[in-house]
This record gives structure tokens, C-alpha cells and sequence, in this order.
């Protein structure tokens, strides 16, 4: 940096050391000189520092000090002393002498195995002072010699006094010993050239009133700032990064012209299973898949709980209970929405598109790959001219709105489509193909008893965490629903 | 999903042609099966739950064969007529009513094949067989058991000689003792008899769908096979003898019928489907023509005869022509067809509740709040005891999480355990989410919270006052009282003369409880109310 520069940037704090540098080179000598604080010294003489104005040498030693115990030992007594003069004048056992010494029980046992090998007491039935415990209590302690001594540098203790010091340092909180650095401050040629130019403490340090409105700044400099320097981090309020992922997703869907479907989350199995041509006895609708609602609801007061039952009877060749569909269940999949919208719909509303991105629930142990809540984006397209490579187009159109440059289709099953699909993506990190959802086109034996008509829906339904996890970097499914503050706060937005 | 493990010798003998590694990995999928694994000796393939026909090693490779155009077209099953004869016993029919058999003549197993029928039987048993309940398969060794035979039920203290023991045990006894036994006796409960098969010397074949007899048990030297299948389900017990038949016959078994109470199994011919040539062009988009159908039914196994589909016995899942379509569809490749989007225009709309919580979450990270995301399934203590309430829970019946067995009535004690988990993080914390919970009905609540050493009541009313006001309207509180606040800091939120949630600072109780040592204060409002309430 230009010198010039260099001096107008100078904060008031390393103006003011400035003058006594070269002549002094402790920090010390500069507290006294200067009148500085030792806290404002360190801060001036590290911003010299990184302008490289100063050297400092850190020289680094340790010094051994009292600690908190040790401050109370040195006006109360050692505990070993208070042990003592406790049974100076009669025998007493270990409760009686916890209770007239209040002693710790850690104290108690050093007290304890400290006067036992100095032969300073008897074990009796009681606690008894010997003649050498009496000449103790009356004597001064090494112990204590030591803690009067403090504080000290600890390269300058004798032998004795470091082995006293090894078994003190075991003791709670008697001494410390207390890292320090010894800085002795250099100039550098940069610094030798400053301290001799004359520097102006005219500069201007911040914008007020009076140099508004009355131009005070004419003539003056300001005092440069190091913007290149690291501050300290501030953070926005932020949507939830699922949200945000989910906003992004929602709007693809409307940029196509699909319609929010909403519902409810607590479904009977009649909308989440049968309605969806998924038979009583199918593995999904086990204990084990789905998470089943106490209470039993209530079927749809339409004629088509009769066309559903029919379909299922004649397909799947068995008898159609009511009440396995009358089982409450925690939606599996927001294709319980789609066939509520199909249910509702009349021929006029065709064709027509709807999406929804709701939560849905399978009765999961959780683990990076599994969740037992989880968000899925779901469509359906009714159209009677509606075909399979539309049911492509849509999805290959959405996943590369999500940033997905390669999509690829091969066959699946599910039971209420047909054609199925799976939905795969190519991920560039991973160098690999990675299934992200299903899609079809459902099956007559669906579409036929809900509307009444038989018209091709596309339909399909995927996890949406799973299809953001790239973006954000994301590993772990459990991710979204961990609510680290810190992730949140530094989680990039959707862009 | 089920999995099967190939030989892969095995299997490019079954496909008929020498396949390198690149091209099967290319194939498998696209025929609508996913391949876990491959390497120089091994397979591994997902089958999925619509083609149980390709459990079987030799139905996957013949499968494959078709596909990749190797051995196209409808292939033919002969069955010889025989005189083997089993008698049913009507005592069956409250417990396992029906019964299906075949012979297979002129095995020849080597240490592939024989782990092969161990593996077909189990991938069925759990899948098609719905944990054996549905039906359950049965092979024995031909040359042990003497013709005719009887399926009939026998009382608990009956006795055989089970699969894997040398000693007899009472059928009570393979319940409570024999390994197979434990795994399926849920599917006897009940019962006072259970089925067993017999031969004509009143020796025991097996115990249905339990466990077999050691006496007729299959090994390496096994020339001829009885194959039994039983269950709840006339259709699917046959379309398992179908399928497991086949895959003996394209191995080179012999096959011969057996009379059951005087219907002859198994029935191996093909059946017929009208399919329209339009309806597969209008499904899938295509211009096929009727020439098309012929060849690309052939590699799904399939014959195409004026109109009509015929269709292999093993296919269990063709219930309609929409099946046929899909097939017509995989003969003809995914990776074939066009993207493109319907040609109709339709206008987007989002749905208006999602706007307003849209709006609404914008205006609190506005306010500089952190927007949490937690479940709806959550922790009973949390929800109640610790908030110092009670309240009637919707009760999940079966969770596998026990800790998370309710549904949340209330967001505050999600949030509360968000502050829990980030303790170690500097403060202020101040966070906000809008989620479903169950009252029992569903509703769309809002909650906040912000906690940092001196919070106190005002900077929580300061960002409702704000909120509320963004929105058009007015809020004021009216002092109340709620368990989990301090006394006389907790107010009702009324807009428009409508109570729509609380506001306050958390009890010392509720903090202590969530282990928190700053002060809380925050609020929690109905959205559904409020939106009701902007209009």
C-alpha cells in the first residue's frame, strides 16, 4: 500500500501508539507510555500487524497462580489444617467432622489420605490426632509456603516446589497455571518509514450532521477504511429451504397451467386404497406400510362406493369389504387427491390439469434414505386425446425446470396405473441414474368407476425432497425436518 | 420388492445367446424389472409385483429371450394325460378349500437349478402367496408316494416326521417347536383340524402351508416331481401352478396332469383378449399398424391373431386390454417415444388458502424470523405433559416410531423443540412455521417463538401487531389464562371480534421441560380463521 494511504488509514487507536513505537518494545512499556488500555494496545498493535507496520515477537511462558480454592485455603486454612484442628480437642467421626469442617467429600478424602501418610492421625472408632498431627497444626505447611509464594513463573520453581506443584494442580481448583505471551514489538521498514512522516489526526472518522449540512468534509480527509477485511456475520429471516424448493415447484406447474388441488391428510382407505383400485389384501395396505388412525370413517354417500366395490370384485376375484375401507389411514400418497378431484369432476370441466405438493406418510424406520413424512408433487392431466408421450413431455418439461439435463423413462408398477412408468435422473456427480418417481396412466378400472367415463388420465407422483436434494446438497432426507438454526440460516435459496 | 439371484450361466443358457455384460444392463430395465446387481458369476434382479412369472429363473429368461428378440412368441406348454388321481376331503373346505397339482417327469437338477425351485418357492410364497396365506406351494419327491391321494385335515394330535427333523411330532407340537411352524401357525388360529396330504399308504406328504414331510423331500437324485399348490384362491393357486410348470417345462420336464376330484390340472393352454389396434395407438400415442401388433407382442411372449391377443398361461396380471397396451408399449421400447404436451390450453391457479400462507411466512421472514419445518406426527409428552396440558390426541394405532404416535394438536411444542435441539447456538433464536395440525380436524395454525436472555412480551406482540396490520386488519388482546403461559402474561389474539389463537411468554415449567434456559415468548394463530377473516 502506498504510504500516504497507508497513514490516512490508520485508526485512532494505532495514532495514538504510534509515536512511542521503536523506542519502546514491550507491551508493557507501551501501557505505561502511552496510557492505552492492554486491551486497546493488543487491538492496535494486531491491525499494524496485518499492515504490516510492526513485527511482534511472541514469546510464550507460564505463570502459575492461585486459584479460586486456593485464594479461600490461604485466609481459612489448607482443609488438612481444618481436619485437624476439628479433632484437636476429641476424637470424632468422619460424618461429625464433615459436618463442623463443611468440607467437600473430595476434600475430606485428600484431607484424609494426605494426613494418613504424614502419620498426622489414628483410626479408631474415631478419628484421632496424633502427636505429629499436633505439632502440624501448629507448624507451617509446605503446601501453604508454596501458595504464598504465588504467583510465579513456573520455570523458576525449585524441585520441591514443582513436585509440591504436580500433586496441587490435582486438587480441585487450588492453583492454575496460566499461559502468557511476552510480546516484544519490532518496526519494520515500512514502519520505520511511517512513524517518521507527519501524520495529520485531522482525519475525518465518521460522517455526522455538521459535515453535511455545513460541507465539513471540504479540504479534510477521511480516514481509509480496510474494506477488504472479514466482519463479523449477520443472517436474513429465510423460508424453510423445502419451502422454498416447493415455491419454485409449484410455479412450474402453474407456468403450465395446472390447477392446486388440496385436501385433507387423514384419509379413509376407501380414497387412499380402493378408490385407487388397490386390493383389500395388497401388501401396502398392511400394518406395516401404513400408518393406520385410530376410529373408523365414514364412505362417500355416492353411488360410486358401489361401482368401485363391483370393479374390485370382478378384477381381483374376491369379496370387497366395507369395512376395510372404512380404515382411517394417514394418506400414503397425494394420488388421494387426484382421485377425490376425479370424483368431483364433470364432463364440462375436460380437459383439464391439476398438481398438488402436500405431505404424505409411510410407517418407515427412519434413516437417510427413509422418511415417515415426506413431500410429494403429484399431477393428473384429463384429456380423451391424452397419451403416453404427453405423460413423458410433462415430466421431462418439470425435471429440467428442476435442473435435471438428462430424464429417462423405463417400465414400472404400480397398481392403479397402466402404462407405468419410473422416472430416473441422470445425476452428474454420482455419474449415475437415480429413480426419483412414478408415473403412469390410470388404469380404466380407476378412472371408469370415479367419473362415470372412461377418458385417459396421466397421472403421476413423486418424492419431492429427493428431487431437491442436489440442489441443496443435501445427503440425508432427515435433513428437512432437522431444523439446524445454522443450517437454515446459511441454506442457499432457490435460485 | 422381491429379488432373485440368477446364475449367469444359468441364464444365458435359458436366453439362448451369449449377452455381454453392457447390453443386459442396458435390457433388464427396460422390461420393466430392475437390475441391483451383476457381476462375472451373479445377477441380482427386482421383479416387480405384476410379473410373479419372472420369480422363476427359467420364466425371467424366457422372458428376457422374447424381449431381446432371441426366442420371440407364444410358446406351447403339452401336458400328457396321466392317471395320477387325488381325492378332496370337503373337511378342507373351512380351513384351506382349494387345490391344484401337476407332475413333472425327468428332472435333472444340478446345484443351480435345485437352489432355483427353493428360491421360486419362497419369491412366491411372500408375494404372490401374500405370506402363504393366500396360497402356498408343495414339491415332493413322485417316486415316494403312492397314487391316489387324499387332501384332507387331520386333528392337532395327529403325527409325521416335518421337514429337517428325524423325530414325529404332534401338529400342535410343529406349531408351537418347528421353526416354520412359529413363522406361520397365525395362519391355522382358529382351526380344529388342519390339512394335511396323505398318499395311499396314509403316508404324510405335508402339512399346508406349513411344512412338508421329511420322507418326500426333493434332493440332487430327485427324477420326477409333485407339485401341490393350496390356498384361499382358486385363480391365483392356478396361475402359481402355471407358472412354476412352465418354468419346469422350458427346462425339459415332462409334464403330466393330475385328476383333482375330477378336474384335470394343470391347464397350460393360452388364453384369448380382443385388443384394438386404435385403443393401443390412442394410449400411446403411436400410428402403429395392425402388422405392427404381431411382432411386438411376440417379444412380450405374446401371439397376435386377428384382433385378438393369446396370451401365455403364466401371465398373471393381464386383467384388461389396458395390460395389453402396456406390453405393446415395452415391446416398443420407452426409450422410442416422443415428449410432447397435450395441445389444449388450461389456466393455472393456485389454491387460495396457499397463497395466504404464502403471504403470510414472506411477512415473518420479513420480521426476521427463520421458518422451521417439523412434523405432523409427533411426541404425546411434548404436546401435553410438558406444555402442563391435557388434550384428546388423534392416536396413531400401529406406529413403528413409538415416540412419534399422535398427530399434533398444536404447533407451539414443535417449535419448543426446535429451540431443544439448537441450545448450543447463539441467540436471538427466533423462528416461526405454519403446519397442519388435528383438532381433530385439520387446520393450518401459525406459530412463532423467540427466545434470547431479556425477550419479553413486547417484541412477540410487536411482530403480531405488524402481521396483522400488513394484512388490513386490527388486532387486540384480551387477558386470558392458558397452562402453558406465566400467569397474567397471556392474552386471547381478537380480529374482528374473533378469538383466532394466543399470545404470551411460555411457562418457567414448559422451558424447563424442553430443558431451555432463556426466556420464551411467541404466539400461535388459526390461519383458516384469519384468511376467512381478510374477505
Amino acid at each position: 500500500m502506498d504510504l500516504n494511504n497507508l497513514a490516512q488509514s490508520l485508526h485512532p487507536l494505532e495514532r495514538k501508539i504510534l509515536p512511542f513505537l521503536g523506542k519502546y518494545k514491550k507491551q508493557k512499556e507501551l501501557e505505561e507510555k502511552s496510557g492505552l488500555q492492554e486491551i486497546e494496545i493488543s487491538r492496535a498493535l494486531q491491525w499494524l500487524e496485518n499492515k504490516q507496520v510492526v513485527k511482534v515477537d511472541k514469546a510464550s511462558y507460564e505463570i502459575v497462580e492461585l486459584g479460586v480454592n486456593g485464594k479461600s485455603y490461604l485466609s481459612s486454612g489448607l482443609p488438612e489444617k481444618q481436619f485437624l484442628k476439628a479433632i484437636e480437642k476429641k476424637p470424632l467421626s468422619l460424618q461429625d467432622i464433615k459436618s463442623k469442617t463443611k468440607l467437600s467429600d473430595q476434600e475430606l478424602n485428600i484431607s484424609l489420605g494426605a494426613l494418613k501418610s504424614k502419620s498426622a492421625i489414628l483410626f479408631d472408632k474415631e478419628i484421632k490426632i496424633t502427636e505429629t498431627g499436633r505439632k502440624l497444626l501448629n507448624s507451617v505447611l509446605p503446601e501453604e509456603e508454596f501458595l504464598k509464594k504465588l504467583p510465579m513463573h513456573k520455570d523458576k520453581l525449585s524441585g520441591n516446589d514443582k513436585k509440591l506443584l504436580e500433586q496441587l494442580l490435582k486438587r480441585k481448583e487450588l492453583v492454575f497455571i496460566n499461559s502468557k505471551k511476552d510480546l516484544t514489538i519490532e518496526l519494520t521498514d515500512i514502519g520505520k518509514k511511517l512513524v517518521t512522516m507527519k501524520i495529520s489526526d485531522k482525519l475525518i472518522d465518521s460522517v455526522n450532521q455538521d459535515i453535511i449540512k455545513n460541507n465539513g468534509w471540504e479540504g479534510k480527509t477521511f480516514r481509509r477504511y480496510d474494506v477488504e477485511v472479514s466482519v463479523p456475520k449477520i443472517y436474513p429471516g429465510k423460508r424453510h429451504f423445502i419451502n422454498e424448493a416447493k415455491i419454485y415447484a409449484k410455479r412450474v406447474w402453474l407456468d403450465m397451467g395446472f390447477k392446486e388441488m388440496n385436501g385433507p391428510i387423514i384419509n379413509t382407505s376407501f380414497w387412499n386404497f380402493d378408490s385407487l383400485f388397490v386390493p383389500q389384501d395388497h401388501p401396502a395396505r398392511e400394518m406395516q406400510d401404513t400408518f393406520f388412525v385410530k376410529g373408523k370413517g365414514k364412505l362417500p354417500e355416492t353411488n360410486f362406493v358401489e361401482k368401485v366395490k363391483k370393479q374390485h370384485e370382478s378384477s381381483w376375484k374376491y369379496k370387497w369389504s366395507e369395512e376395510e375401507a372404512k380404515k382411517l389411514v394417514l394418506r400414503t400418497h397425494t394420488t388421494v387427491l387426484s382421485a377425490r378431484t376425479l370424483a368431483n369432476l364433470k364432463k364440462e370441466d375436460l380437459p383439464a390439469k391439476f398438481f398438488a405438493i402436500g405431505r404424505n406418510y409411510r410407517n418407515e424406520t427412519l434413516d437417510w434414505s427413509h422418511l415417515f413424512e415426506f413431500n410429494q408433487s403429484e399431477g393428473i392431466v384429463i384429456d380423451e386425446n391424452a397419451n403416453l408421450s404427453h405423460l413423458l413431455g410433462y415430466l421431462q418439461e418439470f425435471f429440467t425446470k428442476m435442473g435435471y439435463e438428462k430424464v429417462r423413462f423405463r417400465p414400472a408398477y404400480f397398481p392403479y396405473t397402466e402404462p407405468s412408468v419410473e422416472i430416473e435422473v441422470y445425476l452428474k456427480e454420482k455419474n449415475a441414474w437415480i429413480e426419483l418417481g412414478g408415473a403412469g396412466i390410470l388404469r380404466p378400472e380407476v378412472v371408469k368407476p370415479l367419473m362415470g367415463i372412461d377418458v385417459p388420465v396421466l397421472a403421476w407422483g413423486f418424492g419431492l425432497g429427493r428431487v431437491v436434494c442436489p440442489y441443496f446438497g443435501i445427503k440425508d432426507l432427515r435433513d428437512f425436518y432437522k431444523n439446524d438454526l445454522k443450517q437454515l440460516k446459511e441454506m442457499k435459496v432457490w435460485i | 420388492m422381491p429379488t432373485i439371484t440368477l446364475d449367469k450361466e444359468d441364464l444365458l443358457k435359458t436366453i439362448g445367446k451369449k449377452i455381454p455384460d453392457e447390453v443386459l444392463k442396458d435390457r433388464i430395465p427396460m422390461i420393466g424389472t430392475a437390475l441391483e446387481h451383476i457381476d462375472d458369476d451373479e445377477l441380482v434382479v427386482e421383479v416387480f409385483p405384476d410379473r410373479p412369472d419372472m420369480l422363476a429363473a427359467a420364466g425371467f429368461g424366457r422372458a428376457l429371450s422374447a424381449f431381446m428378440g432371441i426366442r420371440p412368441g407364444l410358446r406351447k406348454y403339452e401336458v400328457k394325460k396321466s392317471d395320477f388321481k387325488v381325492k378332496v376331503d370337503s373337511k378342507v373346505n373351512s380351513v384351506r378349500p382349494y387345490v391344484v397339482c401337476a407332475v413333472a417327469k425327468n428332472a435333472v437338477f444340478n446345484e443351480v437349478t435345485i437352489q432355483y425351485l427353493m428360491q421360486v418357492q419362497e419369491k412366491i410364497h411372500t408375494t404372490f402367496g401374500r405370506n402363504r396365506k393366500k396360497l402356498s406351494i408343495g414339491v415332493y419327491d413322485l417316486d415316494k408316494i403312492k397314487f391316489p391321494l387324499v387332501y384332507t385335515t387331520k386333528p392337532k394330535d395327529f403325527k409325521f416326521v416335518p421337514l429337517e427333523f428325524d423325530k414325529e411330532m404332534k401338529l400342535s407340537e410343529i406349531l408351537e417347536d418347528h421353526p416354520k411352524g412359529v413363522d406361520y401357525a397365525h395362519l391355522l388360529k382358529g382351526f380344529k383340524e388342519y390339512p394335511i396330504w396323505l398318499d395311499a399308504n396314509n403316508k404324510v406328504l405335508s402339512m399346508p402351508p406349513i411344512i412338508n414331510s421329511e420322507n418326500t423331500k426333493v434332493s440332487l437324485n430327485t427324477k420326477n416331481l409333485f407339485v401341490d399348490v393350496t390356498g384361499l384362491d382358486l385363480n391365483a393357486c392356478e396361475q402359481a401352478l402355471n407358472i412354476l410348470i412352465t418354468a419346469m417345462a422350458d427346462r425339459g420336464f415332462e409334464i403330466h396332469s393330475v385328476d383333482v376330484a375330477g378336474k384335470s390340472y394343470p391347464n397350460l393352454g393360452p388364453k384369448k383378449m380382443k385388443v384394438s389396434l386404435d385403443y393401443v395407438n390412442k394410449i400411446l400415442g403411436l400410428k402403429l399398424k395392425e402388422t405392427d401388433l404381431k411382432p411386438l407382442l411376440a417379444k412380450m411372449g405374446h401371439d397376435y391373431v386377428n384382433g385378438e391377443v393369446i396370451i401365455p398361461c403364466y401371465r398373471a396380471d393381464i386383467l384388461s386390454e389396458i395390460d395389453i397396451v402396456e406390453d405393446v408399449a415395452v415391446a416398443y421400447g420407452y426409450e422410442n417415444f416422443k415428449y410432447e404436451i397435450c395441445d389444449f390450453a388450461s389456466i393455472g391457479k393456485e389454491d387460495e388458502l396457499e397463497v395466504f400462507k404464502n403471504k403470510l411466512a414472506n411477512l415473518m421472514v420479513g420480521f426476521g424470523l427463520l421458518e422451521t419445518n417439523t412434523y405432523n406426527l409427533a411426541k404425546r409428552i411434548d404436546q401435553t405433559k410438558n406444555m402442563r396440558l391435557t388434550l384428546n390426541l388423534v392416536e396413531i394405532e400401529n406406529a413403528l416410531n413409538e415416540e412419534y404416535n399422535v398427530l399434533r394438536y398444536w404447533m407451539l411444542p414443535s417449535l419448543l423443540d426446535v429451540f431443544k435441539n439448537n441450545k448450543h447456538y447463539e441467540n436471538p433464536q427466533k423462528i416461526f412455521e405454519i403446519g397442519t395440525v388435528f383438532n381433530p380436524e385439520e387446520r393450518s395454525k401459525l406459530g412463532m417463538l423467540i427466545t434470547h436472555s431479556n425477550v419479553t412480551y413486547t417484541e412477540a406482540r410487536q411482530v403480531l401487531d405488524a402481521l396483522i396490520l400488513s394484512l388490513g386488519l386490527e388486532v387486540t388482546i384480551k387477558s386470558g389464562e392458558h397452562e402453558s403461559f406465566i400467569p397474567g402474561r397471556v392474552g386471547k389474539i381478537i380480529v374482528k371480534g374473533k378469538e383466532i389463537g394466543f399470545i404470551g411468554e411460555i411457562h418457567p415449567e414448559v422451558l424447563s421441560n424442553f430443558e431451555l434456559e432463556t426466556p420464551v415468548v411467541g404466539f400461535e394463530l388459526d390461519v383458516n380463521e384469519l384468511f376467512k377473516l381478510t374477505k
